[in-house]
């Protein structure tokens, strides 16, 4: 069967890569030009020290048993034993050690893999419709356009560097399972004038700042799918905004530019990539190789009728089946992934696709051989013998991992299937089967809140002055090639109460479903004002003294904190916590008889959480305050005194000058004053990057730079957060240094001294 | 009398010279201690001819010419 | 200024780190150049801190051969090295440990002859020697060169030294004032030495060479630490420069002349 073509300069480079690496593990090559070498191979690293993953580009999820049997056995040996699918519908590899990293990147060219850019601002991974061959509304196999597309990007050096990653994907019908509606390029197949072919759309995707994709082009022909996608990719690559990387992806370009101009710049570069040639794509189709093809007669035995309903599928080509394989959190055991692909050897290469939810699936298989793989299937997860519910539901790693997380949605998922599963026996959850549970962290959709059924992204509450973690609530997401929805906002809950939210609300779906097509037509229809009701049950906690665990979210050890949260595109969390203190201020100073004192403390609180603090008592608060908005001339010494001693009228303009502060507050959470003070003095400031750097060489190296300047000048400092951000400006300060400020930028921290 | 010597406070008896001092204290080879009485080094002439009295302070430094 | 390199900045990060040393402390040590008169019991860990440390230029001054009986303490020299001559086999270990360190060896013993010239060339001295005619010529030199210098010696279980900064604190004849007769008193190779106190009294010599070349803390100046490893007490015992005093006084000496040889023999 046909794969992606990896081009000769991948296998050049290797030769070289092999040089670094070498060099690398004999300690004459430093880390950061190893870095650049490794990560075009796919080769990032882990949160835990010293410890790699592979990524793996698989075309459209496509891979074949004789790759998954490869894939098995690199695991047992080099990773954990676990093959990771990715929410690409690639494949990953854990816990590599550096030293193997050639042995495993020779062994996947050997089978035809390749991990070229696999992460960072690349095009990633080409996706298809999981169902793409095989579903019977299709109208047209996409698979082999991802195949083809991805040999064509892969050979262009532009795919490597753009402003931002580049996301590509194919639907295969109007239903979109491939999600071209939310992808920067989406292609979702249809014939015309019984031509092959394509509706265009771009600019989808979801973040922070989700949207729907635009359609640029109602048909464009199968042979052109080359050519619009590398168009448009080199007006990203060209008017893409580098500068700012929240604000980087083709959305929020094709936003500034409106359709009309986006359409100008595109026909620019359409002649330029007809001007290069060869742009026409050659498509070959994918042939079943090998595989029963009589059909006996067949029904299904009573044994595993349940998971037959619940998986298995009727494909477009008469008796032939596929079955949808649910897999914990994308994890297959190197031994499930080594019976199912010796299984499957014997039925076909086209039998098993990677798919984005991190599932697999199996395909074009009769019902006996399908039946056959039953018990093996029954081993990959728990989920394989309930509801398509429980493997259904999606969570990002949220703040277990992510700097940009505010809440912990694994953990939450782990809590609803605890709940649910002890319901099996009451509940039919079987008549809801597809329901989409989807929980994100944050706001940046990792979890893909926006397209599930239920969705859910994290946010902080407080509660008499704890923050808690708690989830919006979204619902009744629809995906079409003719008008995606996203899931819509129904109300708040607490993360502790979430388990308890998502039964009532299933059970109440329970009662409607028999009366509506789908879930989003129940939520159009009263549905989303019930659940909006629902969620007031379930957003409220007791305070801290009586129960104090809503105030740890799941597998958390600790209290649950907004410090130190990345102010990236995760800001939203924070918009909330700033609301309710302006709201609660605004109360305050509308009263009668005014408490200056609550006044003060309210001033000086709302903006901390955009510095990254989360103080509780009141002395914290007016510390915090002082460092970030006094000592950093955002605002003038004289609120500093207003803040010592007894609470006066006074109060009421520092509450004025707060307000005021923060209406020049853009998105990224900087004033306006900061960017006028910024550039006026960056003139004389000297300035050293130290972000990678890891104590104590950092403070090292700051004490280099502060070294070759005269007194009283200026060094700002990049530091990482963490033990970083902790130790570096308090060294520096005790050694007679003046720390003037320490502000959030990117996932780290900008540093400005002055030196003794 | 009370005398600190090398440091530690000790009980001797009143009006002896540094040179019976020396041998109370059993100190080896009186002749090749440097000795330091009240912050001053004594000359060898000196130390038969010197009268301790109470509240003294006496270092005894000893040579040590080893190092390889 | 120098601009340290990244293998620099983090070979000497924990003397960075501190403030007392800084990047000006440590560009002081790089542009340093210290003499260490003796590979052995001392003037090995002196030579391995003092490479490790990043002194730019270290001296090292020994007529020997490695003996079997000389690796109990002189941990510079390994077994391999037995009849290899000291400052060769000390020069290997150094260049290994730092190779931003140049090492110059003497393969001679120091006498009237050629001390003064080799002293003058350097910022500081180390004496580890095991005689006394070469304590008192190390002594004399140094004054006379105006080089300071980290007096040492040690015995069984004791070990004593001073740091001296010529004609302004009290030299090793203030307070001793010359060399005892023949046979009077022990020294190492008739007496005995517990190796690891050769090594305590070494650490803190280099350390004085680094104080001293960096202009940090108090050196040993005007006052002798002593210690007895055995009760692990350690004294200072503080004095003045002695205005008499044969070498560094009034008069003073004007010129270099070698003492007698101490014969090492032990009467006790
Ligand atoms: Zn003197």
């Amino acid at each position: 069967m046909s794969q992606y073509i990896i081009p000769q300069m991948v296998y050049d480079d290797l030769e070289v890569f092999k040089k670094n690496h070498a060099d690398f593990l004999a300690g004459t090559l430093d880390e950061l030009t190893f870095k650049t070498m490794r990560v075009p191979f796919g080769v990032y690293e882990q949160r835990e020290a010293n410890t790699f993953m592979v990524r793996i580009k698989l075309a459209g999820g496509i891979l074949t048993p004789v790759q998954l049997l490869s894939l098995a056995s690199l695991a047992e040996k080099y990773a954990h034993e676990a093959i990771h699918i990715t929410t690409r519908g690639g494949a990953q590899l854990h816990y590599v050690k550096i030293e193997d990293i050639i042995s495993i990147i020779e062994t996947l060219h050997s089978i035809g893999l390749s991990g070229r850019g696999g992460g960072g601002n690349t095009v990633r991974n080409i996706m298809a419709d999981p169902l793409a061959g095989t579903a019977q509304d299709e109208v047209f196999d996409v698979s082999p356009y991802a195949l083809a597309l991805t040999s064509k990007m892969l050979e262009q050096k532009d795919s490597f560097a753009l402003p931002r990653k580049f996301k590509i994907t194919f639907s295969g019908s109007e239903a979109d399972r491939g999600y071209a509606t939310i992808h920067d390029v989406g292609f979702i197949a249809k014939i015309q004038d019984g031509i092959k072919g394509f509706k265009l759309f771009t600019a989808g995707g979801m973040g922070a700042k989700s949207r729907l994709g635009t359609k640029l082009r109602d048909f464009v022909p199968d042979t052109e799918v080359f050519l619009y996608s590398q168009a448009i990719k080199q007006v990203f690559d060209k008017y893409g905004n580098r500068k700012n990387k929240h604000a980087a992806r083709l959305r929020f370009l094709f936003e500034d530019l409106g359709l009309e101009e986006f359409n100008k710049l595109l026909e620019v570069e359409l002649n330029d990539v007809r001007a290069k040639g060869d742009w026409k794509m050659e498509i070959e189709a994918i042939e079943r190789t090998v595989g029963d093809t009589t059909h006996e007669p067949f029904s299904v035995p009573k044994n595993i009728s349940k998971w037959w309903n619940r998986y298995v599928y009727a494909q477009k080509q008469a008796g032939l089946y596929g079955c949808k394989v649910p897999v914990h959190l994308g994890d297959i055991h190197f031994e499930n992934a080594r019976a199912l692909a010796n299984a499957l050897l014997l039925f076909g290469e086209d039998v098993l696709r990677f798919t984005g939810d991190q599932n697999l699936y199996i395909r074009n298989l009769t019902a006996h051989q399908m039946a056959s793989l039953h018990d093996i299937l029954q081993k990959f997860s728990v989920e394989v013998s309930k509801p398509t519910l429980f493997g259904d539901m999606v969570a990002c790693t949220g703040a277990a991992t992510c700097q940009l997380g505010i809440a912990r949605p694994r953990g939450a998922v782990d809590a609803i299937q605890k709940r649910l599963d002890k319901l099996l026996d009451t509940k039919d959850y079987d008549l809801i089967q597809g329901f989409k549970i989807h929980l994100s962290g944050c706001p940046n959709s990792c979890g893909k809140h926006l397209i599930g059924d239920l969705g859910f992204f994290g946010k902080v509450q407080r509660h008499e002055g704890y923050s808690y973690p708690a989830y919006n609530v979204v619902a009744g997401s629809r995906t079409s090639g003719d008008g995606s929805v996203y899931a819509q906002k129904a109300g708040d809950v607490a993360a502790f109460h979430v388990p308890a939210f998502v039964e009532e609300v299933l059970d109440t779906w329970l009662n409607h479903v028999k009366a509506y097509e789908s879930f989003a037509d129940w939520i159009d229809d009263g549905g989303l004002a019930i659940i909006t009701e629902i969620s007031k049950k379930y957003v409220d906690i007791p305070s801290f003294k009586e129960d104090k665990n809503p105030y740890f979210d799941y597998d958390a050890v600790e209290l649950f904190s907004s410090k130190g949260r990345g102010t990236g595109e995760c800001s939203a969390g924070m918009y909330d916590l700033i609301e309710a203190d302006k709201k609660a201020l605004k109360e305050a100073l509308e009263k009668e008889e005014k408490d200056f004192e609550l006044i003060r403390l309210l001033s000086a609180r709302m903006l901390l959480v955009t510095r990254g603090e989360d103080a509780r008592d009141k002395a914290g608060v007016f510390k915090a305050f002082k460092t970030h908005f006094i000592d950093t001339t955002l605002l003038n010494a004289y609120f500093g005194t207003i803040l010592e001693g007894d609470a006066d009228e006074k109060a009421i303009e520092l509450a004025e000058e707060v307000m005021k502060l923060y209406e020049t507050m853009d998105h990224t959470l900087k004033f306006a004053k900061e960017k006028e003070l910024v550039p006026k003095e960056e003139k004389s400031v000297h300035f050293k990057d130290l972000s990678g750097v890891a104590c104590p060489m950092n403070f090292v190296k700051t004490k280099m730079e502060l070294s070759k300047i005269k007194s009283g000048e200026i060094l700002e400092i990049l530091l990482d957060d963490g033990a970083p951000i902790d130790n570096v400006p308090k060294s520096v300060a005790g050694e007679g240094h003046k720390v003037e400020a320490t502000t959030k930028e990117g996932n780290g921290w900008r540093v400005r001294i002055v030196k003794k | 009398m009370k005398l600190t010597i090398n440091g530690d406070s000790k009980e001797i008896k009143d009006g002896i010279v540094l040179s019976e001092l020396l041998i109370i204290e059993n100190v080896e080879m009186p002749e090749m201690v440097s000795v330091q009485l009240n912050d001053e080094f004594l000359t060898k002439e000196e130390h038969a001819v010197t009268v301790l009295k109470a509240g003294d302070e006496i270092n005894f430094l000893y040579f040590m010419g080893g190092g390889a | 200024m120098k601009e340290f390199s990244d293998e620099e900045l983090e070979r000497y990060s924990r003397h960075i780190i501190l403030q007392d040393v800084g990047i000006e402390g440590q560009e002081k040590i790089s542009n340093s150049k210290v003499l260490v008169i003796g590979a052995g019991g001392l003037g090995s860990p002196v030579a391995l801190y003092l490479a490790a440390a990043g002194v730019g230029e270290i001296g090292i001054v020994d007529g020997d051969v490695v003996d079997l009986s000389n690796l109990q303490r002189q941990v510079i020299h390994a077994t391999a090295d037995i009849g290899v001559p000291k400052v060769l086999s000390a020069k290997a270990k150094m260049e290994a440990i730092n190779p931003n360190t140049k090492v110059t060896v003497y393969q001679k013993f120091l006498d009237a002859s050629n001390i003064l010239e080799i002293v003058k060339g350097y910022d500081f001295v180390i004496d580890g020697t095991d005689n006394f005619s070469a304590k008192f010529l190390i002594n004399d030199a140094c004054i006379l060169a105006n080089v300071p210098y980290s007096h040492g010696g040690i015995l069984r279980f004791g070990g004593q030294t001073m740091t001296i900064k010529p004609h302004e604190s009290a030299c090793y004849a203030c307070v001793f004032d010359s060399p005892p007769p023949a046979n009077a008193i022990p020294t190492c190779s008739s007496a005995g030495i517990l190796g690891a106190v050769a090594g305590m009294l070494g650490t803190i010599q280099a350390a004085e060479a680094l104080k001293y070349i960096v202009g940090m803390g108090e050196p040993l100046y005007n006052r002798l630490l002593t210690f007895d490893a055995k009760t692990m007490n350690f004294r200072n015992v503080n004095f003045k420069k002695n205005p008499k005093c044969r070498v560094c006084g009034g008069e003073g000496i004007k010129e270099i002349k070698d003492y007698e040889a101490v014969v090492c023999e032990a009467k006790l």
